[in-house]
């Protein structure tokens, strides 16, 4: 539906269009029109906190709400004013809201008025009270404590989703990380165990928090920004590009070319493939079928080869710049990697079937983490995760961008709510991945690769939609001026996700602990948002210092 | 009871241990080897264990600090407790004729019962939970074992293995000694540490296992017992299943037997290997579901041996 | 031996004792050490009288001149002259008793110290002596009549000394369960004693003996209803399923001087008189063998099996001690089984008769020991729960290497002592045909439950961290020595089991088994084999203490516990040990419904059985139930002992 079509149809006061998709409704009361909107039944999708000081005097808050049905990305204005500004929490209303707007407490200082857990999210535990790392008076590059200082304070207790269930006198409180083997990123689950049975479960996260939406701000020009974005994640990096070329795109109302729209879906498709097979190998690893394991990332070589072909990189395409692609796919590459395709899809078949057969897989995976559909829908679960609890939502369908314009999605979509579920649906994602990318080989048109635009105009804003590998990931670009990002807010589809997984985990056994929490496909660098290394010293060093020097 | 035949007893049960300690942690190479191949992988060199377990026989002993002295002095009484039962229970050379059923499994388990208690006095949360699922994993466990000893002794009147043995005669064939040879299998893979059964261990399910609290030769000394008795339960197993006697007395047999043992105990780890790699693992309850299925199992061959089947 | 001298080490045996409430009027530093001491020297002598008796061919017999009864109901009447005497069985009972008197009288001085209130060590001096003389009188009594008197009187001092520190709340409840079970079971008691002694027509032990031996076969009363009613009695005294309700009330909440001496002795009583009851009175009846038989498996698997769900160290302890007696009972039944059933092996019926024996010594040697390790964990922590305790392994060192000697002593691993008596339960049993290998099988399954039980045990409340810092912790002197006294003798039967296997020897002359136990060795099918436990012993601990020394002493280094990067309080993290074993719970819960349906039974019984009697307007008084029910009761065996009579046959 068009956003005109929508203000008119729904009555929404104080309603404007900033573009097709996207209508803004400003409110003095947030907590009156969220309960308005409430009747559209609104996905929430991410919060924004914004410094608007050097424009207007006040802090902006805007809540992304996600239409679904209607194809629309609606977003809720809040004004709050200089200083103490203060917000109505919409929590209550929307539960998926919690973790965004204890960012924003963070981060800005803005306080939500309601907010049922008012604890710290993002920032470490000894960093000092009142200083608000992304207002625009915090330069970047300041670190306000010595290290030193860090490691003799104790851990506070300011955990994130606490689910209780019963406790008993004497609890066990097992620490799954912040390092484990069975997990692959730091994060800490505190698990409160009865032998062998989880009665309560607490997440702590944002351990690799870098600090790329103040760089962005700070540092780097529009096109820039498209590279860090790349480097969010090591697995779904491309799809943060994407997004984010296209929120700047929307911003400045660029129009891609079609050709280039393909190349980004085929390439989107393809990191869907490399990052669905990388899980199926993690959740063999996870069930002890190393052989699995082994046979699924060898198959997965394949498609690194394939990207590697196409982009010159087998990980980090470094393909998109805003308005286009930076590299062509001509007629050898397309027919290669068509062939290759039809290998991977015959392997991987026979993979499913194996494993399908495999009783003691089957019975490790059914019915083990449970994500009932009024638990997904209320937490925001999105992707995979949330079709497999019956959730029919998917961004290719609903919102179309890229190249998915001009297809039809298929969207698998299971009932089941477990393991098991999550499994299948990325089975059939895997199949349709291979179908489209078929399809668009097929129907590539000719064209340029790169729109030609001036100036992007500022304090513009927009908004990049995409379905990673693991769900909605959304990117809102307030533009600047002088070629610079005014403000810049990724939200990985694990944010959503990671939320959920403290009710998947009470109530089962420990044992099943880490495939239930790689079911959700986690992704923390995504999540926490570059940490450079140098090789030799092997220590780290700044990205500032990295880029001058190279 | 001559002088003569007990110092030939305890010069076999010497070259058997002997044999063991280095010949264990071979076979265990040998098994990650063929693991690797059917993952299509190269994988370690064959004698990458035994390469291990000389690092970490050079490395100072490392143990958890907040734990109990007994988690000290574990490692050397499970060492010494394996060594033993590798001079008791026969394997390349048929060294002890007073070998019984009930001193060899007693022995076994002593292995990981005095290990599984340096485990659950350690401070480390996953100490404890890998223990706690290796004793209920070994109560299971027992219950079919039992069952087969059992049964075993029931059908043949004895508890001496070399009496016993072999189970499966093809002149009286009897059902509940079938059941027994299955269930004995069974028990042997699941003691020695095989997918699906491989989970005091295991990680990805959370367990630290019973070796996490230790490191240097402490370590050491805990994996290389653990590997001898992993050899020993097998050549129980083949001791009681292979007819021995068939291959003769004397010099000859001797050699025969020595070649036919190390053959048979090689192609079990390969066997035991190439079933690793085609499983997953299971979570404790579902192991303990099925060794009580098997548990019955084992039940019904001692009520068929008592009765006379 | 000359009789005299013997005469007067019985009468001075209780002298003592029967001191030590004098001691009372002086002051506490005497009371204490007096009572002790004076306890010591009774428990030595009645040691003493053991090992002698055990020596002497025939039974010494005396009858007491004084304190008899005469009653005439004519045309019969009948003659209850006090004989005292010891024979091959008692003297072995008399050594058992001997040696955990004597251990539980040391520990007792280092006990007195943890009594809070003088009320207490009063009813404790008055009580404990008691309990001791009418152990011994029990076992030295030759008359079925006098038997029962101290019987009786020993269940009640059993019951004042369990009730001596106890809260209001804790005694209400062990009468309960007495009530339930061990009050019924001593009429029937009675009433089997009241029977055989008409049925025999005397009370002395030997009388019975010669009498019973000729009426078994073709006598109803004498091969089934006697014994039966008998073995019901005794099996509340030792706590075999079904009347096995009160054991872990007495056992978990009573003192540990209670508990302790209870375990190692009061339950070897009634291992005792079935002992003699069934190998010594009556001859090899099949169908008792068989009872005998299903009764303690039922018992060791539903004791232990329990004990994994317990959480508190002195009811997992009870529960433990109520399965260990399982296997004795099941090696007596087995015994006479083999030999009744086929004369499939007299020497099989010889080891397992043995093995009864031998385990019943070893149970009393390193349940005792638990039992005080438990206590002097309490004693230093205040605590009794499994959850809280933790830490002392490094705070009471000689106390934890004896608790860990008991541990593995109780879990039958070798070269300890529990070792060798399941082996010889095992030879016995599994080598054979029909119902045995069953139980065999069953008694190797549950020792893999005791040992990972007491894994749980050992760790919580030694091995592991401390859960909460327990401060000064004090390990008395004489609490140890009783300890390692125990401890030393359990590693010495198990290292050297054919000293303990000589007196067993010796001791199973007394009874009708025809085959001798071979000379000092633990026994093998064919010919002559070594003990394997010597060898053992002689390689581990060497082996063990070389490798220690070598690789692990002084060049250890020791790191903190790894938690993944978080910062943790370890007490936080541990795993409660109650809920150690709950995933096996859950998947073997069959066998677990199955004994708690039968428990629920009993209890449903006991209810049912009341309500009726209210219902019928009695009122539910026990003692005046208890008389009504014992008069029709023995009114009834005396009419069938008085038709017996006049009925031919």
């Amino acid at each position: 539906m068009r956003c005109d079509e929508f203000i008119s149809r729904y009555d929404l006061e104080n309603a404007v269009c900033l573009d097709e998709r996207l209508v803004l409704v400003k409110a003095e009361n947030t907590t009156e029109v969220s309960e308005k909107l409430l009747s559209l039944s609104p996905r929430y999708s991410t919060c924004v906190g914004i410094d608007y000081r050097p424009i207007n005097r006040s802090y902006l808050v805007h809540h992304v709400l996600a239409l679904d049905k209607y194809g629309l990305y609606l977003v809720l204005e809040a004004r709050a004013h200089d200083p103490d500004p203060v917000v109505e929490s919409i929590t209550n209303l929307f539960p998926a809201a919690n973790w965004h707007e204890r960012e924003v407490m963070d981060m800005l200082g803005i306080k939500f008025i309601g907010h049922p857990e008012p604890y710290r999210l993002i920032l470490p535990d000894d960093w000092p009270e009142k200083v608000y790392p992304l207002r625009k008076d915090y330069p970047y590059d300041r670190k306000p404590v010595e290290l030193a200082e860090i490691l003799e304070r104790p851990t506070p207790r300011n955990y994130t989703v606490s689910i209780r269930r019963g406790s008993s006198v004497s609890e066990a409180e097992i620490p799954l990380g912040p390092y484990h083997p069975a997990l692959h990123e730091p994060e800490y689950y505190e698990l409160v165990i009865e032998g062998e049975r989880i009665v309560e479960a607490r997440y702590r996260g944002f351990f690799v928090h870098r600090g790329m939406e103040k760089l962005a701000e700070s540092r780097l020009t529009v096109n820039q920004v498209a590279f860090l974005a790349e480097r969010i994640c090591g697995i779904c990096g491309y799809t943060h590009a994407t997004a984010y070329c296209q929120a700047v795109e929307e911003a400045a109302d660029i129009e891609v070319p079609a050709r280039a729209e393909y190349i980004r879906g085929i390439l989107l498709e393809i990191e869907r493939l490399h990052s669905h097979l990388l899980w199926f190998g993690v959740a063999f690893h996870l069930l002890g079928f190393d052989t699995g394991f082994m046979a699924t990332w060898r198959l997965r070589e394949k498609i690194m080869d394939l990207a590697e072909l196409l982009t010159g990189n087998r990980k980090t395409y470094g393909l998109n710049l805003v308005g286009g692609v930076r590299r062509d796919i001509d007629e050898s590459k397309a027919h290669a990697v068509l062939e290759a395709l039809d290998f991977i899809e015959e392997k991987f078949k026979k993979l499913v079937r194996l494993v399908m057969g495999m009783h003691e897989i089957i019975a490790r995976t059914k019915n083990i983490g449970i994500l009932t559909r009024e638990d997904a829908k209320k937490l925001g679960a999105v992707g995979p995760h949330a079709r497999a609890s019956g959730l029919d939502i998917d961004v290719r369908r609903d919102c179309p961008y890229a190249a998915y314009k001009y297809v039809d999605v298929s969207v698998p979509v299971m009932d089941g709510c477990d393991v098991l579920s999550r499994i299948l649906v990325r089975f059939e994602e895997i199949i349709e991945s291979v179908r489209l990318i078929r399809v668009f080989l097929r129907e590539m048109p000719k064209g340029g690769l790169m729109a030609e635009y001036d100036d992007i105009p500022g304090l513009r804003i927009g908004i990049g939609v995409t379905e990673a590998p693991r769900g909605e990931d959304i990117h809102y670009v307030v533009t600047g001026r002088e070629n610079k990002i005014y403000r810049w807010r990724p939200r990985a589809p694990s944010y959503m996700n990671l939320a959920t997984v403290p009710h998947m985990l009470v109530g089962e056994k420990l044992a099943n602990a880490p495939i239930i929490i790689a079911s959700i496909d986690p992704c923390f660098s995504c999540t926490d948002h570059v940490v450079v290394i140098d090789r030799s010293s092997r220590k780290k060093i700044p990205l500032e210092k990295a880029l001058r020097e190279t | 009871m001559t002088l003569q035949t007990t110092l030939y007893m305890c010069v076999a049960g010497l070259i058997n241990a002997l044999a063991l300690l280095v010949y264990a942690p071979l076979l265990d190479g040998i098994g990650r080897k063929i693991k690797a191949r059917i993952q299509r992988r190269k994988g370690p060199s064959v004698m990458q264990t035994i390469y291990d377990l000389r690092k970490l026989y050079g490395i100072r002993a490392i143990v958890d600090g907040l734990a109990g002295n007994y988690a000290r002095y574990a490692p050397a009484l499970s060492m010494a407790l394996a060594v033993m039962a590798a001079l008791m229970i026969p394997s390349f050379l048929p060294s002890s004729t007073y070998c019984d059923l009930i001193i060899a499994a007693y022995l076994l388990i002593a292995v990981t019962v005095a290990q599984t208690y340096a485990s659950l006095s350690m401070s480390i949360p996953y100490s404890v939970i890998g223990g706690c699922r290796e004793a209920s994993i070994m109560m299971a466990s027992e219950l079919c074992f039992a069952g087969a000893i059992a049964s075993i002794a029931a059908a043949y009147g004895t508890l001496y293995v070399w009496r016993a043995s072999p189970i499966i005669r093809l002149e009286s064939l009897k059902p509940s000694m079938i059941i027994a040879a299955g269930v004995l299998s069974i028990v042997a893979y699941v003691e020695s540490m095989n997918l699906p059964f491989e989970i005091s261990e295991a990680e990805p399910e959370l367990a630290g296992g019973t070796m996490i609290g230790y490191g240097g030769r402490s370590l050491a000394l805990v994996m290389h017992s653990a590997m001898i008795r992993k050899a020993l339960f097998i050549s129980f197993v083949l001791d009681l299943l292979f007819p021995w006697r068939a291959l003769g007395a004397g010099l000859p047999g001797i050699a025969l037997r020595i070649i036919v043992f190390t053959v048979l105990l090689t192609g079990a780890y390969v066997v035991m290997s190439m079933l690793n790699a085609v499983y997953g693992r299971y979570t404790p309850g579902q192991a303990l579901r099925t060794l009580k299925r098997v548990g019955i199992a084992s039940i019904a061959a001692v009520i068929l041996a008592s009765i006379g089947y | 031996m000359e009789i005299a001298q013997l005469i007067t080490y019985f009468l001075i045996a209780p002298v003592p004792i029967l001191l030590i409430p004098v001691l009372l009027l002086w002051r506490k530093r005497v009371l204490y050490i007096g009572s002790s001491l004076l306890a010591c020297i009774s428990s030595m002598i009645i040691l003493v009288l053991g090992v002698f008796g055990i020596l002497v061919s025939k039974p010494i017999v005396y009858v007491f001149p004084w304190f008899n009864i005469q009653m005439s109901t004519h045309p019969y009447w009948f003659y209850f002259p006090v004989i005292l005497g010891i024979d091959k069985i008692s003297s072995y009972f008399l050594i058992i008793l001997g040696i955990v008197s004597l251990t539980s009288s040391i520990y007792m001085h280092g006990y007195y110290a943890s009594l809070k209130r003088k009320g207490e060590v009063t009813r404790l001096v008055l009580s404990y002596p008691l309990l001791i003389l009418f152990m011994y009188l029990v076992i030295i009594v030759q008359s079925l009549f006098w038997f029962l008197v101290f019987w009786e009187v020993m269940g009640f001092t059993t019951q004042l000394l369990i009730a001596s520190s106890m809260k209001r709340g804790g005694v209400v409840s062990a009468m309960k369960y007495y009530l339930l079970t061990k009050g019924p079971a001593e009429l029937m008691i009675a009433g089997g004693i009241v029977s055989i002694i008409i049925s025999s027509g005397d009370a002395s032990y030997a009388t019975v003996a010669h009498v019973l031996k000729s009426l078994v076969g073709h006598n109803l009363l004498a091969t089934i209803v006697a014994p039966g009613l008998f073995l019901a009695g005794l099996m509340a005294k030792i706590g075999l399923i079904p009347l096995h309700s009160w054991v872990p009330e007495a056992y978990g909440e009573s003192p540990t001087m209670a508990s302790s001496l209870l375990s190692g002795a009061a339950s070897k009583i009634g291992v005792y008189m079935l002992f003699r009851l069934f190998m010594y009175f009556l001859p090899p009846v099949f169908v008792w063998g068989i009872v005998l038989s299903v009764f303690g498996t039922a018992t060791l698997i539903y004791g232990t099996l329990n004990a994994l769900r317990q959480y508190d160290s002195k009811r997992l302890l009870a529960y433990h001690s109520m399965g260990q007696l399982g296997y004795v009972v099941l090696a007596i039944g087995a015994s006479i089984y083999l030999a009744s059933y086929q004369p499939c092996n007299a020497l099989l019926s010889t080891v397992a008769a043995a093995a009864a024996l031998y385990h019943a010594f070893n149970h009393s040697l390193f349940k005792t020991l638990l039992f005080m390790s438990a206590g002097a964990a309490e004693y230093a922590l205040n605590e009794r729960s499994l959850d809280l305790l933790g830490g002392l392994g490094r705070m009471m060192p000689l106390t934890s290497l004896v608790a860990l000697i008991a541990s593995f002593s109780i879990s039958g691993l070798p070269p300890f002592n529990g070792f060798v008596s399941k082996w010889m339960i095992y030879s016995s049993t599994m080598p054979c045909s029909g119902l045995l290998p069953v139980c065999g099988f069953a008694a190797m399954f549950i020792s893999s439950v005791t040992s990972a039980s007491f894994m749980k045990y050992y760790t919580s409340v030694f091995g592991r961290p401390a859960f909460r810092s327990p401060g000064e912790v004090r390990e008395p002197l004489s609490m140890v020595t009783a300890m390692m006294i125990l401890a030393c003798l359990c590693v010495l039967f198990g290292v050297a089991p054919f000293i303990p296997l000589m007196m067993i020897g010796h001791s199973l002359r007394g009874t009708w088994l025809h085959q001798p136990f071979p000379q000092g060795l633990v026994p093998v099918i064919n010919g002559v084999a070594l003990n394997p436990s010597i060898i053992i012993a002689a390689v581990v601990f060497p082996l063990s203490g070389l490798i220690y020394d070598v690789a692990i002493r002084d060049r250890t280094r020791t790191v903190p516990g790894w938690f993944c990067g978080a910062k943790k309080i370890v007490a936080r993290t541990m795993p409660q040990p109650r809920h150690y074993f709950d995933e096996y719970e859950s998947v073997f819960s069959e066998i677990y419904v199955i004994g708690d349906t039968i428990h629920s039974g009993l209890i449903k019984t006991g209810h049912f059985v009341k309500s009726i009697l209210q219902r019928k307007s009695f009122v539910f008084e026990a003692p005046l139930f208890m008389a009504l029910l014992a008069s029709l009761l023995i009114l009834i065996l005396l009419i069938i002992g008085l038709l017996q009579g006049v009925l031919p046959g």
